[in-house]
């Protein structure tokens, strides 16, 4: 008989066979002494009270005024005999509800295969795999956390606790669940976060704050004790901050910069995405912070935020991304951040006013690249700007504005750059001449990518023309090693791609030596209506043919970028379609 | 060539640039110095040895991770669980048999097969639920209704989008 039956049948066989209550209090010590440590007798009516008794049915009075002999009537003795017996069995029932814990970790500890086989580190381990297979920081909402982890079992959760680099790059999405008010949601988030935190040891800590949804907020909400907290949370790990990366509504931008009491020494990477211009409450963040504990951050990204609004060191910041500014802010935290290499802008605009500060020329020493997305008034941006370390420029024209060639020439020839690689993304053959002109007058560029993803028809003849003659024509692209067309081959001039692949063999001569062009990348573009096509047989021939150049040609869906398919391999399958066959690697 | 002994004593031949992918093997033999002396590895049994001597054949030649790759891995955080065609191939074995893997890595500090475990056991856990792990693992749920009501709220928001 398993051991808890055999109690109770015990137990019932003891209890049953007494009539009065003072013997039933005796059963219930016997009980007492051998399965319950800390039973008490209710003073009220002398039954027997379990381990927080205060939850329990407590025996109820009857009032009886029929008296046999001693003592009340046969039922009304009966009730109170049957109630007793009833907490009796109720409180048993609790303690071995409360045994079974204990017991089921004894056994996980006994039939758990993973624990039972490895030992913690290796766990931690494992757990690091799983909550950073996706990213580099902890999204507590997602199921690759470790709160989910903590979920299985005791072990796996003493595991989860236990290794401080779970817990100490965190992501929170600050979002209201239908049943929830914010700060109620905002509260258990925080909490979470809080104690994610204590669990991190001494490591640096990293924690990104993001509000998918701005039309849900329009303040703290409730009393704003959550914010409070988080606040709290910033400054009790000042020094220990590596990232922040704040994606907020602009309402928390003050919020924040009034409540923090500490600057961040040790930061590196500070990301402030506020949704909106504030101009309702202005905020200078991190401007209570002593000078010694100033954030001096190496890579900042920052947006619709002004000089003044962010007290930060910019001596150390290497990497500078703006969106949302107009060119004006732009160029006054380029001329704050002086050894900046990277400079990263989206979606950058005019400048509404216009100060003489912005026309003057500055030379900037350490800006290699410059990576642009739609600016507007592009001429505006770069035209006071000197960049004589300038080596790569990434452009990525907005459909409807005319592309920049003009000014990109402009900025390379005025700043003594030598360029070395320049990444085009837009219409590009629009104004093909012009595009040619700014090619011509970059003779230091080794990698060239032209992404052309539109219009369908565009024809990039006049480009292969050139670079099909390396030998001949070497003042175009003289330096070039690696070229790179995404784009449309509706309209490809393939003649000049077969040039090109057989122009090292012919063209190159001691004296006019060939263009070191090495690898040469076609990505065809595919929009829904595009047919299948194959490239000619006579190009994948000279391409299988060329001498010291490598050929990639792959195609790929214009909304490869969303679905995550990779491209196809072209060549390949355009050798199978003409039955050509190379038995060894190519 | 080395001389390797198992805890069941079967004696394994491999070449010392296939065995030196062993940290410890290779610090023994560095200690050691040339001898013919068998090196024993008492905690690793031949079925297992065989497999980690496999594992070592494909990747011989291949740099070994310098020392400080684990502080700059978690300097970067990220950790792929992607497994490489041929590892994934070699890494299909029962779980027994992954986990003595694992343990065999760990024991020969042999840190790339060593990951290659662990990221084949965090892929069995990805994108199952807490009960299907516990199915998994031969796991009962053993928190109490406190610690039971703990968790529920740790992952309430995460319940209720």
């Amino acid at each position: 008989m398993p051991r808890a039956s055999r109690v109770l049948t015990e137990f019932f066989a003891g209890a049953l066979g007494h009539q009065c209550g003072k013997q039933l209090l005796r059963a219930a010590s016997t009980i007492q002494s051998t399965h319950i440590g800390t039973m008490e007798l209710c003073r009220r009516c002398r039954s027997v009270l379990a381990e927080g008794a205060k939850t329990q049915p407590s025996l109820r009075e009857y009032d009886c005024n029929v008296v046999e002999g001693a003592s009340s009537c046969g039922p009304c003795r009966q009730l109170q005999e049957l109630e007793v017996q009833i907490i009796q069995v109720e409180t048993l029932l609790e303690h071995l509800k409360r045994r079974l814990p204990s017991i089921k970790t004894e056994r996980n500890r006994i039939h758990d295969h993973l624990m039972r086989s490895l030992p913690p580190e290796i766990m931690s381990r494992i757990f690091s795999f799983y909550v950073f297979s996706s990213g580099d920081s902890v999204d507590l909402e997602s199921t690759e956390s470790p709160l989910f982890l903590g979920a299985v079992c005791r072990a796996w959760r003493k595991v989860a606790w236990d290794t401080p680099s779970l817990w100490s790059s965190l992501k929170l999405l600050i979002d209201k669940s239908p049943s929830q008010t914010i700060d109620k949601s905002l509260g258990t988030r925080v909490k979470v976060l809080q104690e994610g935190f204590a669990c991190s040891g001494g490591l640096p800590l990293s924690l990104s704050i993001y509000s998918p949804s701005k039309m849900l907020f329009h303040g703290p909400g409730g009393d704003g004790a959550a914010w409070k907290t988080l606040i709290g949370i910033l400054d009790r790990y000042s020094k220990r901050w590596r990232v922040l990366d704040f994606q907020l509504p602009v309402w928390y931008y003050s919020t924040i910069a009034r409540g923090l009491a500490c600057g961040f020494p040790n930061l590196r990477h500070l990301t402030l995405i506020p949704d909106q211009v504030d101009r309702f409450h202005p905020y200078t963040l991190f401007g209570s912070a002593s000078p010694t504990d100033i954030p001096a951050p190496t890579v900042v990204e920052l947006a619709r935020l002004q000089l003044n609004e962010i007290n930060i060191s910019w001596a150390n910041v290497v990497h500078l991304e703006l969106s949302h500014m107009d060119n004006k802010q732009c160029l006054d935290f380029l001329r704050r951040a002086t050894q900046v290499t990277y400079f990263k802008l989206r979606n950058t605009y005019a400048s509404s006013m216009n100060s003489p500060e912005n026309t003057t020329h500055f030379t900037h020493p350490r800006l290699r690249v410059l990576d642009c997305m739609g600016p507007k008034d592009f001429p505006a941006l770069v035209r006071p700007l000197l960049l004589p370390s300038l080596e790569e420029i990434q452009y990525y024209n907005a459909s409807h504005l005319d592309f920049p060639y003009a000014d990109i020439k402009e900025l390379v020839l005025h700043s003594f750059c030598q360029l070395k690689r320049l990444c085009l993304h837009g219409d590009l053959f629009r104004r093909e001449e012009a595009l040619m002109d700014l090619l011509f007058n970059l003779p230091s560029v080794e990698v060239l990518t032209l992404d052309c993803p539109l219009p369908w028809n565009a024809n990039p003849a006049g480009l292969f023309s050139l670079l099909s003659h390396c030998g001949s024509m070497s003042n175009f692209l003289p330096n070039l090693i690696k070229f790179v067309y995404k784009g449309s081959t509706v309209n490809f001039p393939w003649g000049y791609l077969v040039q090109l692949a057989v122009s090292r063999s012919f063209e190159a001569s001691p004296k006019q030596p060939a263009r070191p062009l090495s690898l040469v990348h076609i990505q065809s573009v595919l929009n829904g209506n595009s047919p299948r096509t194959y490239i000619p047989k006579v190009a994948v021939l000279a391409i299988l043919a060329a001498q010291g150049m490598r050929f990639k040609l792959d195609r790929m869906n214009a909304n490869a970028d969303l679905t995550g398919i990779p491209p196809e391999d072209w060549l390949d399958e355009s050798m199978k379609h003409h039955g050509i066959y190379i038995p060894d690697e190519r | 060539m080395v001389l390797l002994v198992t805890s069941d004593n079967e004696q394994f031949n491999a070449d010392k640039d296939v065995v030196e992918r062993s940290v410890l093997i290779k610090n023994m033999l560095e200690d050691v110095g040339e001898s013919d002396q068998p090196i024993p590895l008492p905690n690793v049994s031949s079925s297992v040895l065989k497999k980690v001597l496999e594992y070592c054949e494909h990747h011989r030649g291949e740099p070994l991770p310098s020392a400080d790759a684990d502080q700059s891995q978690d300097e970067t955080r990220k950790r792929t669980t992607d497994i490489s065609e041929w590892d994934q191939k070699f890494i299909t074995v029962d779980q027994e048999m992954l986990f003595e893997i694992i343990l065999a890595a760990n024991y020969l500090d042999i840190k790339s097969l060593l990951d290659v475990g662990c990221k084949t056991v965090a892929n069995m856990i990805k994108g199952k639920t807490p009960e299907e792990i516990r199915k998994l693992f031969n796991i009962v749920n053993d928190f109490t209704p406190e610690e039971e009501a703990q968790i529920k709220k740790e992952n309430e928001w995460a319940e209720d989008r």
